[in-house]
């Protein structure tokens, strides 16, 4: 399958083609077999790419349901089955940003009422309930070669979020051309699987000229309960790619 | 409070909202007038607040006649009669069944292809991201190249365009890989 065959069976997928062209798309269908398949894989590419994006959402709803229940009842470790603890990880909860461990009773009442001075005195910005997301960094690991196998390895893991496969892959990796890029992402997969203190060193040690040290830097003091020592320059994201512009903007002016 | 305007400017802050808002009206309908268990109702409910979002973002639903509550639980109503149905419908190993049943609703459905998507899913959560992301936001958001290459922050549109094709060859490479194995 080439990439203008991709094209088109695009195109016709989305309705653009018509005339000559679909005839013509019509008859390489039914006479070219494996194009017939290449069209038909295509097609549930399309309906595979729905599910998960929507299966994202239910895993989303339910780590939230979880979240939500053990903030209202004190209870812990009563998640969904199928919501992965790394999935659950990746999400500051607003309880955190509050108060660090469990709050009752009076306890809430005068937690809450404080983080509302706070808000109020520092013009923060109140979060919505399920807090603000941790959205691992993408990947934009540019060097890649055969060579460089054992980065390709470990930015697969990475990308599928195994982070801790990833980090023991990045740790056998000795580059120095590419040791603050290997930092950020080992500093990254830390962070998503509550590793704070590496992720604090890792991210230190990264190249801060190409990277969002600063986001991240202030993820790990949310995680951490704490408030970003720094928000000017959370807020300001430097080297943040848009999809992170757009949530620390949102996050930042409400 | 406009739901469709906030979904689609910060659409997982607006479902954890719509889900905490409607969570127990919605629920305790299901299980007490539809006669729905716990543990199916929030697979229900969940399944709506989905569903509305994807209606949401598909441009099926522009604007609402109704309240969101009132959505929501005409849709729940509908999916709880199609409960058993769909129970029969999807394989009992399937994670999310009521949404199962919902995507396979808009598709014309041929065992083969239904099969084909079940693989082509799971190939995909094996791709991971930037494949995976890229993907979704190319054939759900329908967002244009350029776009993709300013929201992934890629160098030019012909580095997206290389990286969408090649994230498809390797889709089908997994594919094949993953049927030989099976065979």
């Amino acid at each position: 399958m080439t990439e203008q065959d991709i094209d088109q069976i695009d195109a016709h997928l989305a309705g653009k083609l018509s005339g000559e062209e679909l005839v013509a798309f019509e008859l390489r269908k039914v006479n070219d077999t494996e194009f017939g398949n290449e069209v038909e894989m295509m097609e549930a590419l399309r309906a595979g790419v729905v599910r998960s994006v929507l299966e994202d959402k239910m895993r989303m709803l339910q780590a939230f349901d979880g979240e939500d229940r053990r903030e209202g009842s004190g209870e812990r470790g009563e998640g969904r089955e199928g919501v992965s603890e790394e999935h659950a990880a990746t999400t500051v909860d607003s309880g955190s940003l509050e108060s660090k461990g469990k709050v009752r009773g009076l306890w809430k009442v005068l937690a809450v009422a404080a983080s509302i001075l706070f808000i109020g005195a520092f013009g923060i910005l109140q979060l919505n309930k399920g807090g603000v997301s941790i959205e691992p960094f993408p990947d934009l690991m540019t060097v890649r070669s055969v060579e460089k196998d054992q980065l390709n390895q470990a930015m697969l893991a990475y990308s599928n979020k195994k982070y801790n496969t990833a980090l023991k892959l990045f740790n056998e990796i000795n580059d120095n051309e590419l040791n603050q890029d290997i930092s950020f992402y080992k500093s990254i997969s830390s962070l998503m699987i509550g590793q704070l203190n590496d992720a604090e060193k890792f991210l230190s040690q990264s190249n801060g000229s190409k990277y969002p040290i600063s986001f991240y830097q202030g993820m790990i003091d949310l995680k951490r309960g704490n408030k970003i020592a720094n928000l000017p320059e959370f807020c300001a994201c430097k080297n943040c790619p848009p999809f992170l512009l757009l949530e620390i903007k949102q996050f930042c002016t409400k | 409070m406009d739901w469709i305007t906030e979904i689609k400017t910060d659409e997982n802050a607006a479902l954890r909202q719509l889900y905490a808002a409607y969570k127990d009206e919605c629920i305790g309908w299901l299980t007490s007038k539809g006669n729905v268990q716990l543990a199916d109702a929030k697979e229900i409910f969940q399944t709506a607040v989905v569903i509305l979002y994807d209606n949401v973002m598909s441009g099926k639903l522009t604007e609402l006649n109704s309240n969101i509550k009132s959505y929501l639980i005409g849709i729940c109503k509908n999916k709880s009669y199609e409960l058993f149905r769909a129970h029969k419908k999807t394989s009992t190993t399937d994670e999310f069944p009521t949404l199962s049943s919902y995507i396979m609703e808009g598709i014309e459905v041929k065992v083969e292809l239904e099969e084909k998507i079940d693989a082509l899913t799971a190939a995909l959560n094996r791709l991971g991201d930037p494949c995976r992301l890229m993907l979704q936001l190319f054939y759900y958001k329908k967002m244009s190249m350029d776009q993709i290459t300013a929201h992934m922050a890629y160098k030019n549109t012909s580095t997206t365009k290389n990286l969408k094709y090649k994230c498809i060859k390797r889709l089908q490479m997994d594919m094949i890989g993953h049927k030989q194995v099976k065979g």
